[in-house]
């Protein structure tokens, strides 16, 4: 002890210690200051990210009507699984169960519910019983982690009904096309948020506070397409594109032109919303998982694709309607102007062919031209009227901007700047070629001719509601403008009327309405690609119209690509059911159809019968042999049924005469005509009831029936919903 | 015999028992959670701290009273029982593993004990003792400095075995600090490194959990939810304290994300609630236990006591400078409490114990 003394130099080197220890107690300090003042901020806001976990509490998506108050699309309540994989304890058994029941790859499951992340979604938009399922095993095995939350899938009950107009939603429910899209922010409300505390282990952290921000529900949305006609329209588009091998599908769009409410409008090849990302057809499902991204991506945008709103194509003849209206109303041209027609005509140094050049029309009086779809003629009247009135029109039809329809994606027509514009261009213009212009904007410009001249924004969205079904907004018709006068659109009106009742829209004609109309006949492009569409608008009735409808078929490749020919029968059939489904009147309700009683012949010569029976407004088939005097031995229908008129009456002039058997074919579904048509085929007459399609028959279809036999119908509006 | 006993440092006691306290409200604080969840007892930790901490200033206090040159009378035998602890803790079913299967503990019932944290302080004892009687030699390599490498290198592979690192850092630490005040060469110093160092690195990077916590320390962010999760977490922490923390029990940290919030990471815990603030005064007060140890060992009355005040009062340094820099990322995460503050019976008792022998050297010190 006694040698053991501390030297001077161990002393230094303790304070050499001291020295280094405060130097590292500073720099961590400042470290320490670093992180606390810097840093803090970041950091804070990442611990609060990690400590915090943000649920959102859906709100409801509106649901959208249609005018007749029909269910177009509406959120069905599902639920969304989810799994906190920190709290799983056996992941492969709850991967399994998992799998099982979704129906998903064991594999993903399991990487899912093995991550590291806080929270995986498994699956979304489960239905309730299924759910149900996993919440039982869940109690039984007290299986830790699995969140079940209620969310809304968007569900559209009427499938591909206006499926165009409609658009759809995509994995978020936030609307991806259509109304969906661009009433997005109206149909989605305000989705409510719960932000709670939960500690390391995904638990929720006792006492802490919870922040709950309740959902505001969407609005809904009243259309004012009209279910009941925008069905008409879809059965009658389809199988004209079917039939006629309508490479660029078609289009068909149906407006009351004093609101401008668009009351139908179908795009065929159409998609079932509810199936929105394909495939479309059976035809694609069997290859579907074949097809790499950009092939489904393409197939995916042509389905999706609104063409009625988002195309644009050469109108030709249908636009001579709105030549017509021009000239009418600038007073280049009167009623009683005459055109001659020689079969070719020389404007600007080009000679241009009437479509009829082989047998030119002659003098023609306006009415006739347009009657006739006479080339020359608008060609003189195009150059006569001017490219500044010319254009002075079009600018006002509306042609030159977009329409303002509440759909995403809509074009814009494109036409020769005016300045480039000379006789030729002028020309060709009058009777519709070389410039584009979008379906919409042509039947919203038809509709103004309707209309008393009156350009209407198109409406399609009539009203926005509240889920207790208080309107809170009301979207009235819009005039945009003035376009022509009163008289003139009441000529006009006139003239289209006389395309369908003595022109080339006689396939539009329906006994008992004057329809008015126009076909056309479209080349697009120049040279070898050249194609065809092949439209018809037509008005109804004409002297007072309530639709304005626009069909168009795009590179029909079937025999014929005439608007007139396969267009305006198309239209006619979605003219015709509509005006029947709004209960407008006739024009001349002695042209329409009524009921015979059929009379009774037998005992009368087959020459008496005939007589009677043509009297009678019905039609005669004897069967077997017989001459003008064999008597008229059985009939049928028997006496005192009611028959349509022009229904035929199958007669028999031979005692106990075997009876030719039919088989009643199954009309179920079917339109009017439709059904008629099948029935009147086989030989059997037909008595309808009621409007819209086949809901009963009598005899049931299969049955075997004698010929002639009267097979009484029940059509139906069908309800959509 | 105890008759005149002199006053000991009360700057020195009192900075320990405040540094205590605070300890234990961190304790009750961080371990709350944790106590819910695995005792049904928010207070299990706490009480626990608390009647150790009771205890050990018992300890503190009676060592006080107990004339230091004890040690240097008993320091070969203190050496030997803290050897074979060393060794009975690797004896199968002795040993009990809390991490990874390193077998660091002696389960004694009442509490878990660590063999490494008596090798700490019988280090310090049985080097003061031995470089107080051969001072002279210690400035010759090869009787001098050499044989304690030998000590040192005996103790490090016993830890090697456990494994224990930051106890062979530790205790590999002191016994150079110890050599260096008691008067070895530089030169010798260097010699031993260039030896020295290299086995240790390589000792690294022969095991693929070393590797990770290396790589782990470089970027924790590279792997936020493996091996950069805890510095992370420590990082999220005392970032989100501020200037003046959450307040006392606010801490989120605590609820899981931290692990081990009431011991090693008790002073991310501490600045989460308490903030920058806090944080310097916990500083501030181990800068000032520091500054009183050194200033007793300084004015200690001989080499025996001086070398043992100066090992205790580096070995509190060392702790809680490292502890404070794995906390913010800058050392890889290691077992390594703070001492007075982190939960753990031993710790606490041994540190205590520490202060009760440095105390008893303040009453000592020669004014001059």
């Amino acid at each position: 002890m006694k040698k053991d003394t501390m030297r001077i130099k161990t002393k230094k080197r303790m304070l050499v210690l001291m020295g280094l220890f405060l130097v590292a107690l500073v720099v961590l300090a400042g470290r320490v200051a670093w992180i606390q003042t810097v840093e803090s901020e970041k950091l804070q806001k990442m611990a609060y990210d990690q400590q915090t976990r943000d649920r959102t509490i859906n709100s409801s998506r509106g649901t959208i009507y249609s005018s007749d108050n029909k269910v177009l699309a509406i959120s069905a309540s599902m639920e969304t699984i989810s799994v906190t994989p920190s709290q799983v304890a056996n992941a492969a058994e709850l991967s399994q169960k998992l799998a099982d029941l979704l129906g998903l790859e064991y594999n993903e499951v399991y990487e899912k519910v093995t991550s590291k992340a806080a929270l995986v979604t498994i699956a979304k938009n489960v239905e309730k019983d299924v759910t149900d399922i996993l919440r039982e095993w869940i109690n039984e095995t007290k299986t830790k982690g699995v969140k079940i939350d209620e969310t809304n899938k968007r569900y559209y009950p009427n499938n591909r009904l206006a499926a165009h107009v409609l658009g759809f939603v995509g994995s978020d429910n936030q609307g991806l096309y259509g109304i969906e899209k661009s009433y997005e922010d109206v149909l989605t409300g305000i989705p409510g948020r719960v932000i709670s505390e939960t500690d390391g282990k995904g638990n929720d952290i006792p006492f802490s506070s919870e922040e709950y921000y309740a959902p505001q529900n969407g609005r809904d949305l009243v259309l004012s397409i009209d279910s009941s006609i925008q069905y008409f329209t879809e059965k009658a588009l389809a199988p004209a594109v079917i039939d006629n091998d309508c490479v660029k599908g078609g289009v068909a769009i149906v407006m009351k032109p004093s609101t401008g409410d668009v009351l139908a409008m179908a795009v065929y090849p159409d998609y079932d919303p509810n199936e929105a990302f394909g495939p479309y057809d059976e035809e694609q499902a069997a290859i579907w998982d074949s097809l790499d991204a950009t092939e489904k991506k393409k197939l995916r945008e042509s389905a999706w694709r609104n063409k009625a709103i988002s195309d644009t194509y050469e109108p030709g003849s249908t636009f001579k309607v709105i030549t017509t209206s021009a000239a009418l109303d600038s007073g280049t041209a009167t009623l009683d102007d005459h055109f001659t027609c020689v079969g070719r005509i020389t404007v600007g140094g080009a000679t241009m062919k009437c479509w009829r050049y082989y047998r030119p029309h002659g003098v023609q009086t306006f009415t006739e031209a347009l009657g006739n779809s006479c080339n020359p003629a608008f060609i003189q009247l195009g150059v006569k009227m001017g490219k500044e009135t010319f254009y002075k029109y079009i600018d006002a039809f509306g042609f030159t901007e977009k329409t303002g329809i509440e759909l995403p994606g809509e074009a814009t027509g494109v036409f020769h700047a005016i300045q480039n514009v000379h006789d030729t261009e002028l020309a060709t213009a009058a009777f519709g070629q070389r410039f584009n212009i979008t379906p919409i904007s042509l039947i919203a410009a038809i509709s103004a001719v309707a209309n008393d001249g009156k350009l209407m924004v198109p409406r399609i969205v009539k009203e926005v509601r509240d889920s207790d079904g208080n309107t809170l907004y009301s979207n009235e018709p819009k005039v945009v403008r003035q376009v022509i006068s009163k008289e003139t659109s009441e000529k006009v009106r006139g003239m289209m009327e006389k395309v369908v009742s003595e022109g080339t829209g006689g396939n539009a004609y329906i006994k008992g309405y004057e329809v008015g109309g126009k076909t056309g006949t479209a080349e697009q492009g120049i040279g070898a690609s050249t194609w065809y569409v092949a439209s018809f608008v037509g008005i109804a009735p004409a002297n007072n119209p309530e639709i304005a409808v626009l069909v168009a078929l795009f590179d029909p490749k079937g025999p014929s690509h005439g608007g007139g020919a396969i267009a305006a029968p198309v239209t006619k059939q979605i003219i015709e059911e509509t005006l029947r489904y709004l209960q407008i009147q006739p024009n001349n309700a002695d042209e329409m159809n009524t009921g015979v009683i059929v009379p009774e012949v037998r005992g009368l010569t087959v020459a008496e019968t005939r007589t009677k029976l043509k009297e009678a407004g019905l039609k005669y088939n004897f069967q077997g042999t017989y001459s003008d005097t064999s008597i008229v031995k059985d009939q049928i229908p028997k006496p005192n049924i009611e028959v349509l008129e022009n229904s035929s009456i199958i007669l028999y002039t031979e005692e106990n005469a075997e009876k030719t058997m039919v088989e009643v074919p199954n009309v179920y579904g079917k339109t009017i005509s439709e059904a008629t048509a099948l029935l009147k085929n086989v030989g059997l007459n037909v008595n309808t009831d009621g409007l819209g399609v086949a809901d009963e028959q009598i005899p049931a279809a299969g049955t075997a029936v004698e010929k002639g036999s009267l097979v009484k119908v029940t059509f139906k509006i069908k309800e959509v919903d | 015999m105890k008759s005149k006993l002199k006053p000991f440092d009360y700057t020195l006691f009192t900075t320990v028992i405040i540094l205590f306290g605070i300890g234990l409200l961190m304790v009750l604080s961080a371990s709350s959670h944790l106590g819910l969840l695995s005792y049904q007892n928010p207070y299990h930790f706490f009480v626990r701290q608390f009647l150790f901490g009771i205890v050990g200033i018992g300890v503190m206090l009676f060592l006080s009273r107990l004339d230091y040159k004890i040690y240097k009378r008993f320091a070969k035998l203190i050496f030997v029982v803290a050897i074979a602890l060393l060794c009975l803790v690797l004896i199968p079913g002795v040993g009990s593993g809390e991490t990874r299967g390193a077998k660091r503990w002696i389960d004694l019932g009442i509490t878990n004990f660590q063999p490494s944290e008596v090798a700490k302080v019988a280090m310090i004892i049985f080097l003061s003792a031995s470089i107080s009687e051969n001072q002279k030699k210690l400035e010759k390599f090869w009787t001098g400095l050499f044989p304690y490498f030998i000590v040192i290198g005996l103790v490090a592979g016993l830890l090697y075995l456990e494994p224990h690192y930051s106890a062979i850092g530790i205790i590999g630490l002191i016994s150079v600090i110890l050599l260096f005040v008691g008067g070895a060469k530089f030169s010798h110093f260097a010699t031993i490194g260039a030896i020295v160092v290299p086995i240790g690195v390589i000792g690294i990077f022969i095991s693929k959990y070393r590797v990770d916590r290396i790589v782990g320390f470089l970027d924790p962010w590279s792997d936020i939810k493996g091996t950069g999760w805890q510095v992370i977490q420590s990082l999220y922490a005392i970032g989100s304290g501020g200037i003046f923390g959450l307040g006392l029990g606010q801490s989120k940290q605590k609820y899981s994300y931290l692990p081990d919030a009431h011991n090693d990471f008790i002073l991310a815990i501490l600045g989460e609630e308490l903030g920058l603030l806090g944080m310097l005064l916990v500083i501030t007060l181990f800068g000032l236990l520091v500054w009183r140890g050194i200033v007793i060992a300084m004015k200690a009355p001989d080499l025996f006591s001086g070398l043992m005040a100066i090992g205790i009062t580096m070995l509190i340094a060392l702790q809680f400078l490292f502890n404070l820099a794995i906390v913010t990322s800058w050392f890889p995460v290691t077992g390594m409490p703070v001492p007075f503050m982190s939960y753990g019976g031993s710790s606490l008792l041994i540190f205590m114990a520490c202060i009760g022998i440095l105390l008893n050297i303040s009453r000592n010190v020669r004014n001059e």
